[in-house]
């Protein structure tokens, strides 16, 4: 087994820290993240405000801190919902052949031929938008590469002599797909989850900040890179720190991604 | 004859600390060739790459090297790579780059690269067609690439060459040519050859020293003709009493009991005493140094002066006597009847009008080159393809056609035949247990409980302890996978076990457990078999009948002591005079 190097482990801390973040933000954040202080407006970081305030006078690094919610929540239902789906298309695809495998995989080649973003802002816009909105087409959108993925994987198992031997020995067939083909599968597909989260972190940061995710005034990072825009030159701190924790929690996770991927591959 | 190679306490260790070499001493001359021998796990791969400096990382080798007489370290060995030292792979496939013509990777090895060059070399290997250094290696065959292979290590008249199994992935006929060609090519040239073989009669063939490695260390090292007459370890003894013979069938194959061990876990004691009938205490005291008896001769067994005339008698005993009698008239009780039976992928046909009886009660072995079509033949028994045309009966009821059969009548066609898969390591699920393997399978065909008792009774069958239930594939080698394999082939009572070359992937001493395993089964439990191999020696140990199969037909058919004895057609022939070591 691969020994984890430091740098995995601060990876690891970083995940930590932000889970924490995301479940107890409110108790965790020095200050109230919502509370409007119009009087003092944006100001640089203080003793007061580590990372400033933006120009409501909200304090900055306590709406990072609550921010993590949405960062997690949302992109832990896209790559999970994803995934449970994209299994379930994957293994039927993957082991029955012929023409159901050709209806679902002509379907996937369709979705994976438009212009993902565009679609999702599209659709979220025609809609109304909303963060859930966000999460439901951004799911739909990654079911396509992640289908694709699983089908390659049962087809490699599909083939192995011991999946025969299942066959010539009359093993139903709903045992040789879950008891099987899935457990033998599932490590190649949970590393992939991790990796979709990361995706799925930058993408619904992308729409909050186009302003199509969460509603206005809900701390969240792409949200907050989008309204603190304005003042990046009189508090880059309020800009610096969400984008700074966009990109260490999707480096972090992809990071951890890899390893696993790594160590389940033969 | 003069030194060109010397090696002294090679070693081969993991970064880890555990030890793969023990410490390896070989000497090489010019124009000489040696045989490296061993089973899987006895490091014999890995001491060659060391020597070539190639090993991959994670290993680290140890010891000295002299090349002519001077000593090198592993970077400088390396860096005479290509030019004194090169070495062959296995994989005829994965030797040459496949984007390149094949002119092109010969004369990257040549000093002074020249079309006519590069036509001489690849003549000199047997390719007069001057046309195949413009193909690639994916347009040719597995044996003119193994050859295109040879041709490209020799551009750099290397002084020193490790060719590694370089004919075990070919069939028979080229296997023979291939090794003749390296045999010549190191004698014309005066180049020392280093072949690494699993396969003692194959060393023979061609060596003119032999060294036998065993769990990491060298047990006996001998001239050709002396180490063939009169083994003095154990192990080679064994190794070789325990090669199913080509010219005679065989009652019992004599077997070494257990498995390869790490070489870590013999450490300071005679690597080979858990399985040797001549262990005393003092094999167990101390690691036994290696011995010379006669001038080049050496064994590392303390005991070989005493146990030399045991080991004659029972070597005397094994070529004498234990011949199989000839098989009964075959029975008109027909088990298996396949008639006109046709396969096509795509364009090719693969199976052209076979007809084939297997009578009850018998082995009948299916006996072809790879492409010949037997697999594909075993697989459309058991319904895991479907024939194009043509019938399948077994014992009077037709085989279900899986379009338009119910489920109920394919599963019940499907207890009646059974197949063991070739690779041990793969035919079982690795994350079950063989308890929750057997159990599924009972409960999936409604065998009555209690299911602990069939499952007693199958492990029994196979000579497994009822303890291995609860392993998992990991826990087991290669040869006790295969006894599973067999033991979950055999858990639905099927009239006809199809086995698809269940002993190829096998070391030599447990391939000979698995055939007595399979003899026993069909002599006494009357079971009935179909058995694909490439391997005449091994299929006239087993079958009573031979079918030969040449490009999807079948050339010839009868009872193995006729086919093997007077063979009729001139591809039985062929493959019979290709065995290595064959007597023609």
């Amino acid at each position: 087994m691969r020994r984890m190097s430091p740098l995995l482990w601060i990876a690891a801390l970083c995940v930590a820290i932000i889970l924490i973040c995301a479940a107890f933000g409110e108790t965790v954040a020095p200050q109230s993240p919502d509370t409007q202080r119009l009087l003092v407006g944006d100001t640089r970081p203080s003793a007061e405000f580590l990372a400033g305030t933006d120009n409501l006078g909200r304090d900055v690094l306590s709406r990072t801190i609550v921010g993590a919610r949405t960062a997690i929540l949302g992109p832990t239902v896209i790559a999970l919902g994803a995934f449970a789906i994209a299994t379930l298309l994957g293994l039927v695809a993957g082991y029955f052949g012929g023409r159901i495998d050709g209806a679902i995989m002509r379907t996937v080649d369709v979705i994976l031929a438009l212009p993902g973003p565009l679609i999702a802002i599209v659709v979220v816009g025609v809609t109304g938008g909303g963060y859930w909105t966000a999460v439901g087409v951004l799911t739909l959108l990654f079911v396509a590469p992640d289908t694709r993925i699983v089908r390659s994987a049962v087809l490699a198992q599909r083939s192995q002599p011991y999946i025969e031997a299942c066959r010539i020995q009359n093993i139903p067939r709903h045992r040789i797909l879950f008891v099987h083909i899935l457990p033998n599968v599932l490590p190649l597909i949970l590393s992939y989850v991790v990796l979709d989260f990361a995706f799925a972190l930058v993408n619904l940061a992308g729409l909050s900040f186009l302003g199509l995710g969460v509603e206005p005034g809900t701390a969240d990072w792409g949200r907050m890179l989008f309204e603190n825009r304005q003042i990046l030159f009189t508090n880059p701190a309020s800009v610096l720190l969400p984008a700074a924790t966009i990109v260490v929690t999707a480096g972090a996770i992809n990071m951890l991604g890899d390893h696993f991927r790594e160590r389940t591959a033969p | 004859m003069s030194g060109l190679l010397s090696v002294a306490g090679l070693t081969v260790h993991t970064d880890a600390g555990r030890t793969i070499v023990r410490g390896l001493d070989l000497t090489l001359g010019h124009g000489e060739t040696i045989g490296i021998v061993g089973e899987s796990g006895s490091g014999k791969s890995l001491s060659m790459r060391a020597l070539a400096g190639l090993l991959p990382s994670g290993l680290v080798a140890g010891g000295t090297v002299a090349i002519d007489g001077k000593d090198r370290t592993p970077g400088q060995r390396r860096a005479l790579l290509g030019d004194r030292i090169t070495m062959m792979f296995q994989d005829p496939f994965t030797m040459l780059n496949p984007l390149m013509r094949v002119g092109a990777q010969v004369a990257e090895g040549l000093a002074t690269p020249s079309r006519s060059a590069v036509a001489e070399r690849l003549a000199e290997v047997g390719i007069p067609d001057a046309a195949v250094a413009r193909r690639y290696p994916f347009e040719l065959s597995g044996g003119l690439r193994q050859r295109v292979g040879l041709a490209a290590a020799l551009a750099g008249d290397p002084d020193i060459l490790i060719a590694d199994e370089p004919s075990t992935a070919l069939d028979v006929t080229t296997q023979a040519e291939i090794l003749t060609l390296l045999r010549r090519a190191g004698a014309d040239r005066g180049m020392g050859l280093i072949l690494i073989t699993h396969d003692l009669r194959l060393a023979f063939s061609i060596c003119d020293r032999v060294l036998v490695l065993y769990a990491g260390g060298l047990v006996e090292v001998a001239p050709t003709s002396a180490l063939r007459a009169r083994p003095r370890h154990p192990y080679t003894q064994g190794l070789l009493l325990s090669e199913p013979p080509i010219d005679r069938r065989l009652s019992h194959l004599h077997t070494i009991p257990g498995g390869v061990p790490e070489p870590d876990d013999v450490a300071g004691r005679c690597s080979f005493a858990d399985r040797c009938d001549w262990a005393a205490d003092a094999c167990r005291a101390a690691e036994p140094p290696l011995v010379m008896a006669a001038p080049g001769h050496g064994s590392a067994c303390i005991r070989q002066n005493e146990i030399a005339k045991d080991m004659a008698t029972r070597r005397d005993a094994h070529s004498a006597a234990d011949i199989a009698g000839e098989a009964d008239a075959p029975s008109a009780d027909v088990l298996v009847r396949i008639e006109g039976l046709a396969k096509s992928f795509g364009a090719t046909r693969v199976l052209v009008d076979i007809d084939l009886d297997v009578p009850r009660g018998t082995c009948v072995g299916l006996v072809g080159e790879s492409g010949s079509g037997k697999t594909t033949l075993a697989r459309c028994l058991v319904g895991l393809e479907t024939a194009d045309a043509g019938a399948i009966e077994i014992d009077g009821v037709p085989a279900p056609d899986p379009a338009r059969a119910s489920g109920a009548d394919i599963a019940a066609f499907r207890r009646n035949v059974q197949f063991v898969f070739q690779d041990p390591y793969a035919t079982l699920n690795p994350r079950h247990t063989i308890r929750r393997c057997l159990t599924e399978i009972l409960r999936a065909n409604a065998v009555p409980k209690p299911h602990v008792d069939r499952m007693h009774a199958l492990m029994d069958q196979v000579g497994l302890p009822v303890t291995y239930l609860d392993r998992r594939p990991s826990q087991l080698s290669g040869g006790e996978r295969q006894r599973v394999a067999i033991a979950r082939a055999l858990a639905l009572s099927p009239r006809v076990l199809i086995c698809d070359e269940p002993v190829s992937a096998l070391d030599v001493s447990v391939q000979a457990q698995i055939l007595n395993l399979l003899t026993r089964l069909v002599r006494e439990d009357g079971l009935s078999c179909l058995f694909v191999t490439h391997d005449l020696s091994v299929v006239r140990q087993i079958a009573d009948h031979i079918c030969v199969l040449q490009e999807g037909r079948i050339v010839e058919a009868g009872p193995t002591e006729r086919v093997m004895r007077d063979p009729q057609h001139d591809y039985t022939r062929s493959l019979l005079a290709s065995v290595p070591g064959a007597v023609v």
